[in-house]
């Protein structure tokens, strides 16, 4: 470990990860010298590989020096968000907390004895709120909050009792209760009942009690029912992710497909897909107890949308697929090869991303109307300009490179020299490619030498810095499928103003094209990094499974194609092959290089002062 | 300070006593001082000089406190007085005084507490002027002074009341709904309003909500506004308790010293000199053709800032008002109509409100349209041209509407040169109308542009 280290450490890193590893008491170890984990990270796993056995712990996976206390960190802090969101986020009035509070007091007193009605009666008397709801409402809203099913059942049977028929509040609240504790089919038709009789009582419901009744129903064999609810929900107002999404749920867990795909295209069309990202845990929980059918159509859903799982919720995931195939599984935090394409953990060759001719048509149709002209065209250009620039396009196109020259130039900090631009075009210009350069009027004083190139690559200049970004994406639907796009702009809000249904596919014929990853090297070659040229969504492999994790940070603006690599342990034996070397060293050559950012590269190699006598008393 | 001023009220307060009080008032801070001073602040003719010295590049807020039983043989000697008293002061003082000076003149009841929706489309077809004739004849015959605001606000909870009971079928339904998820979600523990004390107003506002997290967020901005101003009645309450028995303990009952100047004489005297801008200042135009692209809430605090533009223009210290054209108001004209309703006191608007487009007032080299997008620079406020202001406010869509206008009938665009002389933290660069016009009236008295943009608040700026 220590030869390994020796050559690209400096000394007191070495210390204070030799120290980390060891001690596993330094928690900010990951913030510190988080850069240099960042650039030996294939060497780090090449340590780790030794110790394939034990699966890696994802929310350090950047960090490997003391992953069980990081996660143990990570998980506190994620508890206490949790605890603090619950309270500031539901904003539930102060009088109410006391009264939940006094309630299950009175709970816990009692020792888990039954209650008698003298209890409940006690409870009408003395707990009543002033203003507020009757009080048997507040009892069932927090039995429900609690999922305390035995004194559910009690209150109920108490009300029935006093001969008074309870609320429609009441009984949504403990429909809720015995949905979501159902485990029998007989509670199932228990709940039924109640749910016959919430409908007896009105016709119609509010969408607010129809997503208790949804989680609810969603739980018991009578999901179905909660497509009748979804429309009733339709009329008064729009659907909710909470209902779309509990309806999927049930509809996962009783293995109807039908049900799945029907509620996956509402999703597409009611709701950002985006937002589902977030509950993926529930999600592949549920599906890893359902079919595989109804696992790869969800699974494809999220390959479409391109959704990432959230990092946090990793290490949970890995617990679900666990607990539900014991032994089945190892688990490994992985990468895929953006060149060929490969998990570097088991040589398994992703699929290619590539959009169809037709739906490149769509998009380049779509395009025109939607973005640049969308609802006002003075907002980004005049109608003369559009004009001017669509006949250019038709009188110059196609070409194979469309560059951004303003962001191109931008990647500099000031003052600004035009060789970043003329070294860009210079090499797209010797592979013998036909060049569109985009820019404002500030381009002018940057593009002397490029107007020597024979032949001369096209260049055009906007009025404004609003256009050009949508200009130049026209060009580049205009001229080809394959055509480039350099720029390191991320395009959100182009994809944001088309039409819903072409979102997806705009963004994966972007991800094809765009080179976003480029630099030069320390010889001053124009270098292309990265590309998106493979998918990292959801995958199966053979008997695996890969799913991309959302490890968006500010290094990596755009991914870095992280994935978490299932493999079958009955069907393929572990492997322990060691990490291509090949790939470890563009790595390491990727972060030498000059971004263009001088102050980035220099804070790289700037040596984290550490106190080394603090860290020993530590 | 304290006794000094109930020295200085005495009769036996001497010239040097004053003269001492004054200076200590300026010493202080303005709104202290004045707190301090309350009292007296009535009877004092306050005029504010901004006296403009070339080698500190800042503006020093002279303040005169002017007794008309002594001003003047001491005239000369209390100014001296007041400039090295200035000079130690921070710059900001004026335009904190300046605040308030404008603030003074004003006897408003805040619309605030009307609902956004509600008023812009129920005060619409009101007839302003019939409405003030009839409260005005009401209360010469009660006796008891009635708001006009009270009036507009019982109007529009009369038609609301109509909405409500006029619902067609679906609507009579989907208020069924509304009221039965309000009634879970109270029911649920959340921080809502009771559905006792939901008005019709509320209802109508909740109706136009599309879902159910948009509709749990108004109701509870509704209860958050009810705590608001609960806690305002209570501390008011315990102000006034407080003032009267302090009133009883200062009780003082000879003659005073200081002349009242009335809120009347003063209003007259700014109305006078917005009557001459009227005829011979410089034009500045409000483009209030943008009402179909805000919102409620959005249209309602354009008119809220309209409102403070009108008065700060009235108040300018230097007493060169402009002239401001409000153009583009169709009938009907929502933001127009509130502001009218919060410009309750004064029956006429002392500007040019017309329905034309400024096109067609004025040349169309002339224009200038100020926007934060324009690609020019405003390098100095030019007498000749007629800058148009977009009467505009964005809060959620950012787009760029002034701009696309200005390209699209072909006027010349500029900003104000923000980027030049101060660091802008992140943000957008649009500012409130009462800045703009505030930095406006500063341009136009040939002040720099660091001067001018003292009014930018200081969380947009690094």
């Amino acid at each position: 470990m220590f030869r390994i280290l020796r050559s690209s450490f400096s000394w007191s890193q070495i210390h204070y990860f030799l120290v980390n590893n060891f001690s596993k008491q330094c928690s900010s170890f990951g913030k510190n010298t988080k850069g240099f984990s960042t650039v030996q990270r294939s060497k780090i796993q090449g340590i780790h590989s030794l110790q394939r056995s034990q699966h890696h712990l994802l929310g350090s996976f950047r960090f490997h020096g003391n992953f069980q206390e990081q996660a143990d960190n990570t998980n506190m802090v994620e508890r206490k968000a949790m605890i603090q969101n619950s309270a500031m986020g539901a904003r539930i009035s102060k009088k109410r907390q006391e009264w939940q509070a006094s309630f299950r007091d009175l709970i816990s007193n009692k020792d888990g004895l039954e209650w008698q009605t003298s209890d409940w009666e006690l409870v009408a008397k003395k707990m009543s709120l002033s203003g507020g709801p009757k009080w048997e409402v507040l009892c069932m809203h927090t039995l429900y909050k609690d999922k305390n099913l035995a004194l559910g059942r009690s209150l109920m049977s108490y009300l029935e009792q006093q001969a008074q028929s309870p609320s429609q509040i009441t009984l949504t609240f403990y429909f809720g209760l015995l949905g979501e504790t159902s485990t029998s089919s007989e509670q199932d038709d228990e709940a039924k009942v109640i749910y016959d009789r919430l409908l007896q009582v009105s016709d119609f419901l509010d969408p607010a009690s129809i997503e208790v009744l949804v989680s609810g129903l969603s739980c018991t064999k009578h999901y179905r029912e909660c497509v009748k609810l979804i429309d009733m929900c339709k009329e008064s107002s729009t659907v909710g992710l909470t209902i779309l999404f509990n309806t999927l749920l049930g509809s996962i867990r009783f293995q109807d497909l039908d049900l799945v795909v029907s509620t996956l295209s509402l999703i597409e069309e009611a709701i950002e897909p985006t937002q589902l990202a977030i509950h993926s845990s529930k999600i592949i929980e549920e599906c890893l107890s359902s079919t595989n059918e109804v696992f790869s159509t969800v699974m494809d859903f999220y390959k479409k949308h391109s959704l990432l799982l959230p990092l946090k919720q990793s290490e949970e995931i890995i617990e679900i697929f666990q607990r539900h195939q014991p032994n089945k599984w190892c688990i490994q935090t992985s990468y895929i090869h953006h060149r060929t394409g490969k998990c570097v953990n088991c040589q398994y060759q992703m699929e290619r991303t590539a959009i169809t001719k037709t739906e490149f048509e769509t998009i380049r149709q779509a395009f025109l109307d939607q973005v640049i002209v969308g609802s006002n065209i003075f907002y980004k250009s005049t109608p003369d300009e559009v004009e001017n620039f669509v006949k250019f396009v038709e009188r110059s196109g196609p070409y194979d490179v469309v560059i951004d020259g303003l962001n191109v130039l931008n990647q500099q900090k000031s003052p600004k020299k035009p060789e970043v631009l003329d070294k860009t075009v210079k090499h797209f210009h010797d592979q013998g490619k036909k060049i569109l350069l985009l820019g404002s009027k500030i381009l002018t004083r940057y593009i002397s030498s490029i107007k020597m190139l024979n032949p001369k690559p096209a260049i055009y200049m906007t009025a404004t810095t609003k256009a050009d970004d949508s200009f130049f994406l026209y060009a580049a639907l205009q001229s080809r499928k394959d055509t480039l796009i350099v720029s390191k702009d991320k395009l959100r809000d182009h994809k944001f103003l088309m039409d819903p249904k072409l979102r997806h596919l705009f963004q994966q014929w972007l991800k094809e094209v765009q080179i976003y990853d480029w630099f030069f090297s320390r010889y001053g070659q124009f270098i292309i990094g990265r590309r998106h040229l493979y998918s990292i969504g959801p995958q199966r492999a053979e008997g695996g499974w890969h799913f991309p994790l959302n490890d968006i940070d500010k290094d990596y603006p755009f991914g870095n194609f992280t994935v978490l690599c299932f493999q079958d342990n009955t069907i393929v034996p572990t492997q322990n092959k060691p990490i291509k070397s090949q790939h470890s060293g563009s790595e390491r050559k990727r972060h030498n290089i000059n971004y263009g950012k001088k102050g980035q590269q220099k804070k790289r190699t700037k040596s984290t002062p550490v106190d080394l006598d603090e860290l020993m008393k530590g | 300070m304290c006794s000094l001023v109930r020295r200085a009220k005495g009769p036996e307060a001497s010239q040097r006593d004053l003269l001492f009080l004054n200076v200590n008032l300026i010493g202080l801070s303005s709104k202290m001082a004045l707190k301090i001073f309350g009292r007296v602040q009535s009877f004092v003719l306050t005029r504010v000089y901004h006296v403009y010295s070339a080698e500190k590049q800042c503006l020093l807020p002279v303040q005169t406190v002017c007794c008309r039983n002594y001003a003047s043989s001491n005239c000369e000697r209390t100014k001296n007085l007041n400039l090295l008293c200035a000079q130690s002061q921070s710059h900001n003082l004026g335009g904190s005084f300046l605040s308030y000076f404008s603030c003074w003149n004003r006897k408003l009841i805040f619309t605030r507490h009307m609902s956004g929706v509600v008023i812009s489309r129920f005060t619409k077809d009101i007839d302003l002027d019939k409405l003030r004739e009839e409260v005005k004849q009401e209360s010469r015959e009660t006796g008891q002074p009635i708001q006009l605001v009270d009036r507009v606000r019982q109007l529009v909870a009369q038609r609301c009341a109509e909405a409500i009971a006029n619902l067609d079928e679906d609507g009579r339904k989907k208020l069924r709904v509304l009221q039965l998820e309000h009634n879970f979600l109270y029911s649920e523990g959340h921080d809502i309003p009771n559905p006792d004390f939901m008005s019709d107003e509320n209802w109508v506002e909740a109706m136009e909500l599309s879902s159910k997290s948009q509709r749990l967020k108004y109701y509870l901005h509704l209860q958050k506004r009810f705590h608001l101003k609960k806690a305002e009645k209570l501390k008011k309450a315990a102000h006034k308790e407080e003032m009267q028995n302090r009133l009883k303990q200062e009780e003082y009952e000879h003659g005073r010293i200081f002349m009242r100047v009335y809120d009347q004489t003063m209003r007259r005297w700014l109305n006078y000199r917005l009557a001459t801008a009227m005829k011979l200042g410089t034009p500045l135009v409000f483009d209030m053709d943008y009402v179909d692209l805000m919102r409620p809430q959005e249209q309602k605090n354009t008119a809220h800032q309209l409102h403070d533009v009108y008065c700060l223009n009235r108040a300018d210290p230097k007493q060169d008002p402009f002239h401001l054209h409000f153009t583009g108001c169709h009938p009907n004209n929502a933001v127009l109509k509130l502001m009218q309703v919060k410009t309750q006191d004064s029956p006429f608007l002392l500007s040019t409100v017309t329905e034309k487009s400024y096109m067609d007032l004025f040349d169309k080299d002339r224009l200038v349209y100020l926007s934060p997008q324009g690609r020019q620079v405003m390098r100095e406020f030019d007498p000749e041209a007629v800058y148009i202001i977009g009467a505009f406010n964005d809060k959620a869509s950012q787009k760029p509407v002034s701009y696309a206008r200005a390209m699209e009938q072909g006027i010349k665009c500029q900003r104000l040169p923000i980027d030049e002389h101060l660091s802008w933290n992140q943000g957008t660069k649009n500012l409130t109308l009462d800045q703009m016009i505030r930095i406006m009236l500063d341009a136009k008295s040939k002040l720099p542009w660091k001067i001018a943009f003292r009014h930018i608040p200081q969380r947009k700026l690094r």
